[in-house]
């Protein structure tokens, strides 16, 4: 099959050429027309329409200063990618962002009628390779469309002359020989590639490779560095914590004993004093009132005491206690006080013989208690 | 803060408060007192000539003007101009030479060229009287040799004639009555007081017509064959050039209009030159021109009213010429308006009448077409016809010369310059051309070694050209002032191309060849071999204060060692740097440049012949640039210097203008077609251009024989196998030789491949060129291939293993 | 962080041939001596002449060269945003429809004021129109950086002072007004306000210019430049995109001086330096 000449291919070209020329002159004015028909419709309903509005609604317009935040939120919103995930702060955060987390910066600024916008976005920025490659090597990616005012400045900075923009930021040391060897100035965060323009996803894709490579080992060790520092860090965060706890565990042990002592000169005092308050033994002639009660004391010995009916039973275990310390033999001043903050607790149980049965320490008087009108009881550590 | 040079500010203040000139005194005066009266009494003839034209009516004869007071008939009878004014001559005007100062003849003749189209002018009966007149046929020899065929109907005439037109002219083969006219008494009284100071021998001043002689009444005056205007040769060229100056509203003028004229007649060979200075009236309705000079001796623009043949245009010339005069006043006259009436009184006086011939197009297009000239907007107007004088009468009342001008054509003064401004574009163009030529040549040019190749004078040669044509240009730039912009583009193009390009490349060429002064021409020739080479170098060591301190010697002496070296030792060369040398290169430029400019300038007012011989050798001189390339390649023995595409570009370039010049008719600088001239140029330029063609051919010395030059190296030698032995850059005990039959294998240090020689058994065995060609030997026995070392060479002349300095190629 | 728009014309091929165009189309007209034939005004022109050519001709150069440096202006530090934001093809194809268009509202409105009301527009000769509807374009799509306010009060601290706030696009709006009124407030302005309205309707994609390649020859052009081989050796671009993430990888400099202060005899002889 032979190629079709060359007069056939311009004859056809210029039938299409003609067909189109055809085509776009019968429809153009039309168009122009129902276009310029819309614009009057909509200024006429948009004037009506405001009028109306002003009787329904009587809100009022803030002047909401928008800031940084919710202009990238704006654009990630128009953006809507599910796949590359940017971030929604203004330029000089995601700046802060990347140099304190010592990762990566990609800043995209798009321009939205440039011609080449959509292919590129299809093509090179949502591709699944150029997606891979962010994610992978954990860039952080800071989008702006130009027609803002951020991005317009990011891009006069970076001296950008085409659109689409990409630029690869990181940390970057300078260092210079100098006579005391090399000295390394502080990393600071610079552009270390760019791609202006339409390219292909691959040749994207190599070139910041590249400059990933050399740039990198840099960073890593800045990283290394930086981690060093940070465990060092934790290191002595962790020794002082421990001294810290040791020191705690000390001081609770001090503390503890002083309590202890504190309480036992507490219970003493205590003591003395319950047997100061203790209510004098009624005379064996008023019969009926008073209730004998004798204690078995854990050593063996037996004391025995007449108890008013109408106090508490607490006065059993007092003297009972009073009984077995041997203070109940002791002279007490008379100017003993109740020591305060201190509550008594009894260290055994004072149990009737038969039935087996615990007298418990509480307010309930002798005359209703089992120990009416006499009572033995065996005094038992309690355990 | 930038420093000023103290001494250059002080110079400059001076320079400018010399230069700026302080304010002039009023009137011109500097103090002499003749001057002084004689300008009041000027200032006095001009009012009083002033009223006699505004208060003139058609019936009243001319009035009391000078140089008018005489009629012709008056001369004829030999009256007393003293006795003016006479009785018989205070009645109403006639149209004769009774009242006219015109003759009859003259009358006649002017009549019926101004009607040669359409009857304007009824002429008056008297037919007979001027038949009868004694030299009536040595007139009509001249006069009546064309039949005046009048047209049917003719078109519009022209509205306005601005323009230039060329043509012929016969004077008729007699002298007529001489009409005396004497000068005013003031001014003979300044003439005495200027004759006192001017030294004897003064020739350039002739004193005029002794009015003496008048008085005495014997016509016996020397008429001067070198007067301005006194035509003595029979024909010859006539130039014509019109300037409207009038406004053609002037109430009462009908559209007549002022006119100033230009007439320069010449002999065929340019010899002799009269330029005449005219003003008039034209008349646009019948295309009639009537004009007059103007001098001391005759005060004609205040007659020309007059000069009209009939009431109705002597009413519209006067209406003009009034309106002319009411522009001016009286006070403005200066003193220099003295001289120049003095000057012009040396000459013979013209009055002319010409008659413009009337258009095929109707007077609407013609509107059109004027406006469009006078206010360019775009109209669409038919094509502008060109203006002609079909017949024209010139009359000179005092020297009494009959003239007719026939045949005169031209252009528009507009059309004109479009013309101009079209040449001056394509000149833009060529400029343009040359200076990418020129960047393209220097870029290709720009290692030393390939710089040294080149001739510093073809440079310079080219240099001056374009230098001298930039000044004229920007000269031209002053005459020619409507074409002001595209004279003054091309002009910095022009001095573009000169000042920096061509400038820069001298400079550079300049500078890389400077090592070569002192040296002379037969040592130049050779390469020095490496025994004289370890000579120089132990010589070098004794003697450390030679300054032979260049980075690359560029070429060695050789057997006038001895004498350079004690050259240098008595003159330590100064290395100059670049600035001072750039200095001294554009000082001595602009100097030629200067020179050669006015001597051109003014070897265009010679005569014809002298300004062919030296426009001839002038421009063969020039045109020999590629001689000192020629002569630099002879020298070198360098084959090739200049890229092709420069040498026949550049040649092209320059004779295209050239060219134009010498083979357009009518091309607007009115140079003749000389094909002789072009034809000379170009087959000399050939002639150079083919010796360059040979040189790269043959070989830079092929039309020298050997015997007249000592040998240059010759980087092919044939090698024997006893040579190898000597060390030709083999290394001996190594493996890189292989002693095959006939070849041996070396590496070249260049490229690190080998190279294969073919080795000759002894030294009387040939081989072929192919061979040969294929490696190149430096002096120092290094062996290369010959591509790998041209390669080198073009960058440096060293050599590559051990830095030996390298002869050119 | 900038407002001043990268120097040079890199990438920017539309706006270079642009700029030497406006440039040299009035020296190459006044050099041929056809100025006069850029003049449009209806009445002799057209209605008796009929030299309708001169609605296609009229927008080529300006005529006097203070405009043509008050565009040149503006087309360095204003326009050459519009390429980056547009792309190249799409911004020559822009300017030819918008050309288009401003040639055919020149011509009809011309037309209806000399018919209906009986005056003569004249319309000063130069791409007025093309000028303004990039203005216009260019100030939809440029943020502005800053603002600054001019407080007109005597007294500092008094309250309530007359203030002006302005934003930094005004330096661009003032070289806008001048070439507005550059040839006379109707001779220009006319040509201008068409400009404008025409920057209008592309802008609210009303006519197309924005989304549409001018037909035949931008996709010319876009065959013309993709023939180009690609060089397989690496080129200069790519030796120059490598050194420019050099220079960039070091600390940010705002102004870099490129090259001393020569005289202007040392500039010339170094012209030639190789």
């Amino acid at each position: 099959m032979s190629r079709p000449s060359r007069i056939h291919a311009y004859i056809s070209s210029a039938w299409r050429y003609t067909l189109l020329a055809l085509q776009s002159g019968i429809t153009f004015p039309i168009l122009v027309l129902y276009k310029i028909v819309g614009v009057f419709l909509y200024l006429i309903l948009n004037r009506f329409g405001t009028k109306l509005n002003k009787y329904h609604h009587d809100g009022y317009t803030t002047l909401k200063k928008t800031t940084p935040q919710d202009k990238a939120r704006q654009f990630i919103n128009k953006f809507d990618s599910d796949e590359l995930t940017l971030l929604e702060c203004g330029y000089s955060q995601a700046l802060y962002k990347s140099k304190r987390e010592m990762k990566w910066l990609l800043c995209y600024i798009q321009s939205e009628e440039h011609e080449d916008h959509l292919r590129f976005k299809q093509n090179v920025l949502l591709s699944p390779q150029f997606v891979d490659f962010v994610n992978s090597h954990d860039f952080l990616v800071w989008g702006g469309d130009i027609s803002q005012s951020e991005a317009f400045q990011v891009a006069n900075g970076f001296k950008v002359t085409k659109f689409p923009f990409l630029g690869l930021l990181t940390l970057t040391v300078n260092s210079t020989p100098t006579a005391n060897g090399v000295t390394t100035s502080a990393p600071v965060l610079s552009l270390v590639s760019k791609v202006q323009g339409y390219q292909d996803v691959y040749k994207v894709i190599t070139k910041f490779s590249k400059a990933y490579d050399k740039y990198n080992p840099t960073l890593i060790t800045l990283r290394h560095d930086h981690e060093q520092i940070e465990q060092d860090r934790q290191v002595r965060r962790a020794q002082d914590e421990a001294f810290e706890r040791s020191l705690n565990v000390d001081r609770e042990r001090t503390r503890q004993h002083q309590l202890r002592q504190q309480r036992e000169r507490d219970r003493e005092l205590y003591l003395k004093w319950r047997t100061l308050s203790m209510k004098p033994e009624p005379d064996t002639s008023a019969k009926g009132t008073y209730a004998r009660v004798a204690i078995r004391l854990p050593d063996g010995s037996r004391t025995s005491r007449r108890f008013n009916k109408d106090i508490s039973v607490e006065e059993i275990y007092a003297f009972a206690e009073a009984s077995s310390t041997g203070i109940i033999s002791l002279e007490i001043p008379p100017d003993v006080e109740k020591p305060e903050g201190y509550e008594h607790e009894y260290s055994f149980r004072l149990i009737q013989v038969m039935p087996r049965m615990e007298v418990s320490c509480d307010d309930t008087r002798i005359e209703d208690s089992v120990v009416w009108p006499n009572g033995n009881l065996i005094m038992e550590e309690k355990e | 803060m930038v420093e000023i040079n103290k001494t250059r500010l002080l110079f400059f203040i001076i320079f400018m408060t010399l230069m700026i000139p302080g304010p002039a005194p009023p009137d011109g005066l500097s103090g002499n007192g003749a001057k002084v009266q004689a300008l009041q009494q000027l200032k006095d003839d001009i009012s009083t000539s002033r009223g006699v034209l505004f208060n003139s009516t058609y019936e009243q004869p001319t009035g009391n003007l000078t140089g008018l007071k005489l009629s012709y008939q008056d001369a004829l009878e030999h009256r007393n101009i003293s006795l003016y004014p006479f009785e018989d001559r205070q009645g109403p005007y006639e149209e004769n030479q009774r009242y006219s100062i015109l003759p009859n003849y003259v009358r006649k003749l002017a009549i019926d060229s101004l009607n040669s189209e359409e009857e304007t002018i009824q002429a008056l009966e008297f037919e007979d009287e001027i038949l009868e007149h004694p030299k009536w046929n040595a007139i009509s020899e001249v006069f009546g040799s064309d039949v005046n065929i009048r047209a049917e109907s003719h078109g519009a005439f022209w509205k306005n004639i601005t323009g230039s037109l060329i043509g012929d002219f016969q004077r008729v083969n007699h002298t007529f009555e001489h009409i005396p006219m004497p000068l005013p008494p003031y001014m003979k009284a300044l003439l005495r007081s200027y004759n006192t100071n001017r030294t004897e021998g003064d020739d350039n001043w002739r004193e005029p017509n002794d009015a003496s002689s008048f008085e005495r009444d014997v016509p016996n005056f020397h008429v001067d064959e070198l007067k301005t205007g006194n035509v003595t040769e029979l024909s010859g060229n006539l130039k014509v050039n019109i300037q409207n100056t009038g406004d053609s509203s002037v109430e009462g003028s009908n559209g007549s209009v002022r006119v100033r004229l230009q007439i320069k007649m010449t002999d065929i060979d340019e010899v002799n030159i009269h330029s005449l200075a005219l003003s008039g009236v034209y008349h646009p309705d019948s295309g009639n021109l009537i004009a007059t000079t103007r001098s001391a001796k005759y005060a004609g623009s205040y007659g020309i009213p007059h000069l009209n043949f009939d009431e109705t245009h002597y009413n519209r010339s006067k209406a003009a010429m009034s309106d002319w005069i009411n522009q001016t006043s009286v006070d403005e006259v200066d003193v220099t308006m003295i001289d120049t009436l003095l000057d012009a009184s040396l000459g013979c006086e013209m009055i002319a009448f010409l008659h413009f011939n009337s258009t095929n197009l109707s007077a609407d297009e013609m509107r059109m077409i004027d406006d469009e000239l006078w206010n360019p907007l775009g109209r669409p107007h038919k094509s502008i016809p060109p203006i002609a004088i079909s017949s024209g009468v010139l009359y000179s009342p005092d020297c009494g010369l009959l003239i007719k001008a026939t045949g005169l054509v031209g252009e528009r003064e507009e059309v004109q310059n479009k013309r101009i401004q079209r040449v001056v574009l394509l000149g833009i163009i060529l400029l343009f051309a040359q200076i990418i030529f020129s960047i393209k040549q220097m870029s290709a040019t720009n290692t030393p070694s390939t710089l040294s190749r080149i001739s510093f004078w073809t440079i310079a040669m080219m240099n001056l050209i374009d230098g001298s044509l930039s000044m004229l240009y920007l000269l031209s730039s002053i005459v020619f002032q409507k074409l002001y912009l595209q004279l003054a583009v091309s002009s910095f193009l022009g001095f573009t191309l000169a000042s920096v390009f061509e400038m820069r490349y001298m400079i550079l060429i300049y500078t890389s060849q400077m090592n070569e002064r002192d040296i002379s021409w037969g040592v130049a020739l050779r390469g020095t071999a490496i025994d004289d080479r370890n000579n120089e170098r132990i010589d070098e060591r004794e003697n450390p204060n030679n300054n032979v301190g260049t980075e690359e010697p560029l070429l060695p002496l050789n057997q006038a060692r001895p004498q350079a070296v004690q050259q240098t030792q008595q003159q330590p060369r100064i290395i100059q740097d670049e600035q001072t040398v750039s200095g001294q290169i554009y000082l001595r430029l602009f100097f030629f440049l200067i020179v050669f400019s006015f001597l051109v300038l003014n070897a265009s007012l010679w005569p014809r012949k002298d300004r062919m011989v030296f426009e001839y050798v002038v421009l063969l001189v020039l045109n020999s640039f590629w001689v000192p390339q020629i002569y630099r390649n002879t020298l070198r023995g360098s084959r090739r210097s200049f890229g092709w595409d420069f040498v026949i570009g550049t040649s092209v370039l320059r004779v295209i203008p050239i060219a134009y010049l010498c083979l357009v008719k009518n091309n607007p600088f009115s140079h003749h077609q000389d094909q002789l001239l072009i034809s000379l140029i170009v087959i000399w330029l050939g002639i150079q251009i083919f010796v360059l063609v040979l040189q790269e051919l043959f070989g830079a010395r092929f039309f020298l024989p050997d015997r007249l030059l000592p040998k240059s190296y010759d980087y092919h030698p044939v090698l024997t196998a006893g040579d190898l032995e000597h060390g030709f850059g083999v290394e001996h005990d190594d493996e890189g030789v292989h002693h095959e039959d006939g070849k041996c294998k070396v590496d070249c240090a260049i490229c690190m491949n080998e190279v294969e020689i073919p080795i000759a058994k002894s030294s009387e065995h040939l081989t072929n060129i192919m061979n040969r060609r294929g490696y190149m030997v430096t002096p120092c026995r290094h062996i290369f291939h010959t591509n790998c070392l041209e390669s080198w060479m073009k960058y440096k002349l060293q050599c590559p293993v051990c830095r030996n300095s390298l002869p050119p190629i | 962080m900038t407002s001043v728009l990268p120097k040079g014309f890199t990438m920017m091929p539309v706006t270079r041939y642009l700029t030497g165009f406006v440039i040299c189309a009035p020296l190459l007209v006044s050099l041929l001596g056809i100025k006069h034939l850029l003049v449009l005004s209806y009445d002799p022109f057209i209605s008796s002449w009929h030299q309708y050519w001169r609605f296609a001709v009229f927008q080529t150069a300006f005529q006097n060269e203070s405009e043509v440096v008050v565009a040149i202006t503006l087309l360095h530090f204003a326009l050459k945003h519009l390429e980056r934001l547009y792309g190249s093809f799409r911004l020559a194809s822009l300017l030819i429809w918008s050309s288009l268009y401003n040639v055919v509202l020149v011509s009809i409105l011309s037309f209806l004021v000399y018919r209906v009301l009986g005056v003569n527009l004249f319309v000063s000769a130069g791409p007025y129109g093309i000028f303004f509807t990039l203005l216009y374009l260019y100030w939809q799509s440029t943020p502005s950086i800053y603002r600054f306010e001019l407080v007109f009060s005597g007294v500092p601290g008094s309250p309530n002072p007359a203030k002006l706030v302005i934003t930094d696009g005004i330096f661009v709006k003032i070289l806008m007004v001048q070439l507005f009124v550059s040839d006379g407030v109707l001779n220009s302005g006319i040509p201008s306000a068409i400009g404008v309205a025409v920057g209008a309707l592309i802008h609210s994609h009303i006519l197309p210019g924005k989304s549409v390649d001018f037909p035949l020859v931008i996709p010319f052009l876009r065959r013309y430049a993709a023939r180009k081989p690609q060089p397989t050796r690496p080129t200069v671009s790519d030796v120059q995109d490598e050194s420019d993430d050099e220079r960039d990888a070091t600390a940010f400099r705002d102004d870099e001086q490129d090259t001393p202060i020569r005289p202007l005899g040392t500039q010339l002889l170094d012209t030639f330096r190789t």
